[in-house]
C-alpha cells in the first residue's frame, strides 16, 4: 500500500512521517518515532493506555488515523518532563505510590492533566470520572486518585517567589 | 468504542489475516457535502464514513468492516455547529459528545441530552465521538437512541438526490441498521422547543458505571400541567432490535394524574413492550424486570424535573439506577 508524508507536531517539535494511511497514530508514535511512552493495551479505545492529548484534549491514539493527527498539537507523556524536572502530576504519582507496573501511568497522567487544567479543585468523584477511560490492573486506583488530588492541590498554590 | 463482540472474537479475526493491523482502503477527504455525496454514490456500498472514528477504527481493525474507501467528512465546513435556544436545538452531525455535554444552552434547556452525551464512553472517546455516529452505528443499546426518541428528534440526511428529514422513530430499522443509504450522509439532528413544565431524563443500567453498554436504557419525558400529564414519552434501549418508544405505556398515562399508581401502571406496560434477548450481559427476564423498575424511576424523576425551573438543578454524571428513588 502506498505511503504518504504527514507532518506532525508532537511535544512542540515537528516530525515528518512516511506511512500508509491504514495505521493508527499510536503505531506511528511507537514504531516510527520510538515514542514508546504511549502504550498499546486493548487497541480499541477501551483501556486508555494509549491516551495522548490532541489540542489539550484527551484522545485514544489507537483510534486516530495519521491524516487526522496533522495540523494539531499532540502531547505525549514524553512531552511533560523538562529534562529531569518532572511535571507536578508525574511527581505526585511517584510521591504517592500511584505507579506499580507503570503501564497505565502515561495515560492516567495525561487524563489527569486535562482534568486539573479544566477543574483546578476536583472532588474524588470528579477525578474518578475523569479517569473512567483509563484501566489499571495493579493499583486498585486509590493511590492514583490520591496522587491526582495532591497534584491539583499543589498546582493551585501560588508559585514561590510570586510578587504580590 | 467497542461493540458487543467478545475479546476472543476480535483477537482471532485479527490474527487470521496477513499481520496487517487494519484492512486496506483508499482514503478520501472531501471538503464539501456535494463532493462527499458524489463519492458515496459513485462507490455505493464500498464506502464507510469516518467522523469520530471511535466505532469505525475498531471495526476496521477487527475486519468487521472492509470498505474500499474511507471517506473522512471532518473537512466539510459547517457540520459541527450547535444551535440551542428556546426555539429548539439543532446540531450538526460532527458535533461531538464533549461539545453537546458542555454547551451551556443544551445543559439548561435539554439537560437529558447533555447528560447522555456525557456518559458515552470516556473523556477520551467523547473528544472525538459524534452523536450522529452513535445513532448511525445503531446498536440496540445506542445511548442517544432513547433520548432522541422521547424528544421526537428529526434526522436530516443528504444525498445526491437532495436533502430529506426522517423522524427518529423511523430512523432505526434493525440492529446496526438505519435508513441511511449507501449514498447518504447524516448532516444534522433537530429537536423541537420544549414546553414549560417539562422534565426529561435518561438512565443507562449497566454492570459498570462507565465504559459499558446499556443492559437496559430508559428515557422519560413528561409535561405536567394542573397535576395532569399533558405529554408523555417513554423510550427503551437494549431491549429490542432497535431503541423503541413504549407507546402503550404512554397512552396509559396521557391525560391522567402523574400519581405513583398511574406511573406504576405505565411502568408495567413498558416492561410488557420490551422484547429483550438473553445474552452474555443479562437474561431477557432480568432486562424485562429492570424496564419496569427503571421506567417507574425515570417517570418519577421526569415528574420532579417538570416542577423545577430549567437550569435550576445539577446535572447528573455517570449516574446509576440506584441514584433514583422508587417513590
Amino acid at each position: 500500500m502506498a505511503k504518504a508524508i504527514y507532518e506532525l507536531q508532537i511535544n512542540g517539535e515537528e516530525y515528518e512521517v512516511a506511512t500508509e494511511v491504514n495505521r493508527t497514530l499510536l503505531d506511528v508514535l511507537r514504531d516510527d518515532l520510538q515514542l514508546t511512552g504511549s502504550k498499546k493495551g486493548c487497541d480499541s479505545g477501551d483501556c486508555g493506555a494509549c491516551t495522548v492529548l490532541i489540542d489539550n484534549e484527551p484522545v485514544c491514539a489507537c483510534l486516530v488515523l495519521p491524516p487526522d493527527a496533522v495540523g494539531h498539537e499532540i502531547t505525549t507523556i514524553e512531552g511533560l518532563a523538562d529534562g529531569t524536572k518532572l511535571d507536578p502530576v508525574q511527581d505526585a504519582f511517584v510521591e504517592h505510590g500511584a505507579v506499580q507496573c507503570g503501564f497505565c501511568t502515561p495515560g492516567m497522567i495525561l487524563a489527569a492533566k486535562h482534568l486539573i487544567e479544566n477543574n483546578p479543585n476536583p472532588s474524588d468523584r470528579e477525578i474518578r470520572v475523569a479517569i473512567a477511560g483509563n484501566l489499571c490492573r495493579c493499583t486498585g486506583y486509590v493511590k492514583i486518585v490520591d496522587a491526582i488530588k495532591a497534584a491539583a492541590q499543589e498546582m493551585s498554590k501560588v508559585p514561590v517567589g510570586a510578587s504580590s | 468504542m467497542v461493540s458487543c463482540q467478545s475479546p476472543v472474537d476480535r483477537r482471532v479475526r485479527r490474527l487470521a489475516e496477513d499481520g496487517e493491523k487494519m484492512v486496506r482502503f483508499e482514503y478520501l477527504e472531501p471538503t464539501t457535502l456535494v463532493d462527499a455525496a458524489k463519492i458515496l454514490t459513485e462507490h455505493a456500498g464500498k464506502c464507510e464514513i469516518l467522523a469520530g472514528g471511535t466505532d469505525l477504527l475498531v471495526e476496521l481493525k477487527n475486519r468487521e468492516k472492509r470498505p474500499e474507501y474511507v471517506v473522512n467528512i471532518k473537512r466539510i465546513a459547517g457540520l459541527d455547529s450547535i444551535d440551542c435556544s428556546k426555539d429548539g436545538l439543532v446540531f450538526g452531525s460532527l458535533a461531538t459528545a464533549r461539545q453537546l455535554e458542555h454547551d451551556p444552552n443544551v445543559r439548561e434547556l435539554y439537560p437529558m441530552v447533555a447528560e447522555t452525551a456525557g456518559i458515552i464512553g470516556s473523556d477520551q472517546v467523547r473528544t472525538t465521538a459524534t452523536i450522529a455516529g452513535n445513532i448511525c452505528t445503531a446498536l440496540p443499546s445506542a445511548e442517544m437512541g432513547p433520548p432522541l426518541l422521547v424528544l421526537d428528534a428529526n434526522i436530516t440526511i443528504a444525498g445526491m438526490g437532495g436533502v430529506r428529514t426522517v423522524p427518529v422513530t423511523q430512523f432505526f430499522t434493525g440492529p446496526r441498521q438505519t435508513v441511511v443509504g449507501d449514498g447518504d450522509i447524516v448532516t444534522a439532528i433537530g429537536i423541537a422547543a420544549v414546553p414549560e413544565n417539562t422534565g426529561m431524563v435518561y438512565v443507562r443500567h449497566s454492570p459498570r458505571q462507565a465504559m459499558d453498554l446499556a443492559v437496559v436504557g430508559v428515557a422519560a419525558y413528561l409535561t405536567i400541567e394542573d397535576d395532569t400529564v399533558k405529554d408523555v414519552r417513554i423510550a427503551l434501549g437494549a431491549v429490542a432490535p432497535t431503541p423503541i418508544r413504549a407507546t402503550d405505556a404512554e397512552k396509559s398515562l396521557l391525560g391522567r394524574p402523574a400519581s405513583l399508581e398511574n406511573i406504576q401502571e405505565a411502568a408495567d406496560l413498558a416492561a410488557a413492550a420490551a422484547k429483550p434477548i438473553s445474552d452474555m450481559r443479562a437474561s431477557a427476564d432480568y432486562r424485562r424486570d429492570m424496564v419496569g423498575v427503571l421506567t417507574r424511576r425515570m417517570l418519577l424523576e421526569a415528574k420532579r424535573r417538570a416542577g423545577l425551573k430549567p437550569g435550576s438543578f445539577p446535572l447528573l454524571k455517570y449516574h446509576i439506577s440506584s441514584d433514583f428513588p422508587d417513590a
